[in-house]
């Protein structure tokens, strides 16, 4: 079943006017992204920083207003419903951040922070109800009851990312969206973490939207997923396939950039070429970084095109 | 040759709780032209090791040891002396460029401010030295004028100026504590592959610090896995990463999941460590590992586990290791 669709979503950002009288310059930070996810498959969003991973993510959310096109969830135009119905539906989408130091309020109590959802959204809960709520929730994500009454300094990094999902997983949410959820926690504290994600979504049939540069990590937890360079989708399709097979320079790039565990595969460093040359204002926004950049390149655009199983590449290069 | 040799150093720091010792009895050392890896999670005492070796601990943190620079002992060093060694002799790279830049310097002054203090050199001179250290470190000067500030610049640029301040003076060991933590994985492999060259290219001996097992897989020869203030293993890249012998290790490499894992048909849970990094204001029986460890026997509990060797410098602090001697995989 089709649980969220994104439809030609562009977002402008219009930056300051250089003088009174200038126009003022916008700034393109995602270019048409299209992309469906399915209930229950976990759809990973890839590239470096500034890509508009994260634009994409707040749009996904209904936090920001794409300049064009709309999202769905399931059959509710996110955009262009009432108020009211946006925040009634906002129960079904939540997100984890990155950061669960910033996310966390220190000066509220674990049972303010994590009911807050419920406290908005569902204004008719008793007290008890609520508390009940809490700690169930609580013991889902491997915290105790007791926990209710502590401040989040009481937590570790890894503790304090439970709580933050457990805030996400009161109002039963359907999508939950993480942006960079597991980057900022070590390795051993990121497994718990990633296993306890995999057995809540079992739990709670839960979808996953991972934001990462983490390829691993997306490697390991999505089954569809996108690579975005500045804005633009140059890769899409099966986590698998993908993996397996990357068809465009940017991912092939990212890929080969993950260093190796095993210290006898020293890496070569082969087609890292990165020219000064302006991309032009039509051609392929990735050509100042591609080895196989040529001169139909720099003239237009290329296009998303399915390569076989819903493989899709922006490439003029690629053998089809 | 031996360049930097450190003996039973500890690491004890007065908190508001009493006193925590957080490191004890550390022994390494590393060579002339040599590359050092200290890996582990936050809190293991890999960057507090770092900043003892550049006499930049907290005030009231005792220290005891030796941290020997060829002859000289630098623990014995008076804050005078220590300033003609920082910069000049050790160099340190740190994790956030943009804190450890100053805002309201431009990067040319910045990378000058060492040859400065250690050189005699004329400014004509210095300038033209600046010029080309930002040659060499990949930022071209007709892009990146050297009056630009560091909010001007992105993370990796701003890395490459961290790395030129730091090689300004060739210093014999550059310490790089997390350099590419906070950085994208393509400009991740650039950095890394500069630090490298630059390293090799002046004889720089290297300590790579680092969470990222395969930073350290790819950048070191030597490696020292650390938890909890103390020293788990040690020994050569290739052994530890191939023969590793601590619990710990093991625990390590089987949370960071594989590549290749989305062909896999059903899903495999990732083998985390169960638990958290100890909390080291409390007091310790045993190994620090015991109560996360998966071979933990009561001995264990009792009393802090003494170095096996394992034969070409590849040493275990464990009571019951993976590995029992050299190729031959101990029984799970």
């Amino acid at each position: 079943m089709r649980l969220v669709k994104i439809e030609n979503v562009v977002k402008d950002y219009v930056l300051p006017k250089k003088h009174l009288f200038a126009k003022a310059p916008v700034f393109r930070a995602l270019h048409n992204i299209n992309m469906d996810i399915e209930q229950g498959d976990n759809y990973g969003i890839v590239g470096e920083s500034g890509c508009g991973k994260s634009t994409l993510a707040r749009i996904i959310m209904a936090l920001d207003k794409p300049t064009s096109g709309t999202v769905f969830y399931k059959d509710h135009d996110l955009f262009s419903i009432p108020p009211q119905d946006l925040r009634y539906l906002r129960r079904h989408f939540q997100m984890i951040f990155q950061d669960p130091y910033s996310s966390l309020n220190p000066r509220k109590k674990i049972l303010a922070t994590v009911s807050e959802p419920l406290d908005i959204l569902e204004k008719n809960i008793s007290n008890q109800d609520r508390e009940t709520m809490v700690t169930t929730i609580l013991n889902d994500v491997g915290l105790n009851a007791s926990d209710i009454d502590k401040y989040p300094h009481e937590f570790s990094g890894g503790q304090r990312q439970r709580i933050a999902i457990a805030r996400a997983l009161i109002t039963k949410p359907s999508l939950i969206v993480a942006d960079e959820s597991v980057s900022a926690l070590d390795v051993s504290v990121q497994a718990q973490v990633l296993n306890l994600m995999m057995d809540l979504q079992a739990k709670y049939s839960l979808t996953f939207i991972f934001i990462s540069h983490d390829l691993s990590v997306v490697e390991y937890i999505t089954s569809k997923m996108i690579v975005i360079y500045l804005g633009t989708v140059v890769e899409q399709g099966n986590t698998v396939d993908i993996f397996q097979d990357p068809l465009h320079p940017y991912t092939q790039l990212l890929l080969e950039a993950i260093p190796s565990l095993d210290p006898h595969k020293k890496k070569q460093t082969t087609k890292r070429i990165v020219s000064a040359e302006p991309t032009g204002k039509n051609g392929c926004p990735f050509i100042n970084r591609c080895y196989l950049a040529e001169k139909k390149c720099r003239q237009n655009m290329p296009l998303l095109i399915d390569n076989g199983n819903g493989h899709k590449v922006a490439c003029h290069m690629v053998d089809r | 040759m031996t360049l930097l040799q450190v003996k039973n150093l500890g690491i004890t720091i007065d908190t508001p709780d009493g006193r925590v010792e957080i490191i004890k009895k550390a022994n390494f050392s590393i060579e002339k032209n040599d590359t050092l890896g200290i890996v582990g999670e936050s809190g293991c005492g890999k960057s507090i090791t770092a900043l003892a070796i550049m006499s930049l601990l907290p005030p009231h943190s005792i220290v005891s040891g030796q941290i020997l620079l060829e002859d000289q002992d630098l623990l014995e060093f008076n804050e005078e002396q220590m300033c003609h060694i920082r910069g000049n002799r050790i160099g340190m790279i740190f994790q956030e460029p943009m804190t450890a830049l100053n805002p309201v310097q431009t990067i040319g002054f910045q990378i000058a401010e060492a040859l400065k203090l250690h050189t005699k050199q004329k400014k004509a001179e210095i300038r033209a030295r600046v010029t080309d250290l930002m040659q060499k470190v990949g930022l071209d000067v007709g892009r990146f004028p050297l009056n630009i500030y560091p909010h001007q610049l992105s993370g990796g640029q701003r890395q490459r100026v961290m790395i030129a301040m730091m090689i300004a003076c060739r210093p014999d060991l550059l310490i790089a504590d997390e350099p590419t933590t906070a950085l994208d994985v393509t400009v991740q492999e650039q950095i890394l592959d500069l630090i490298n060259d630059l390293a090799r290219k002046y004889g720089m001996a290297l300590i790579m610090i680092s969470h990222d097992l395969g930073v350290i897989a790819q950048t070191t020869q030597n490696v020292m896995v650390m938890y909890a203030g103390r020293i788990m293993e040690k020994g050569l890249t290739t052994d530890v990463f191939q023969n590793m012998a601590h619990p710990y290790t093991h625990g390590l490499f089987a949370s960071i999941p594989k590549p290749g894992s989305s062909r896999l048909e059903a899903k495999k849970r990732l083998d985390s460590i169960p638990g958290h990094v100890p909390d080291l204001r409390k007091n310790f029986k045993g190994c620090r590992f015991a109560p996360r460890c998966f071979r933990a026997q009561n001995s264990c509990r009792l009393e802090e586990p003494l170095p096996i060797a394992l034969g070409n410098g590849h040493a275990v602090w464990c009571f019951h290791p993976l590995v029992e001697k050299k190729g031959n995989n101990a029984p799970r």
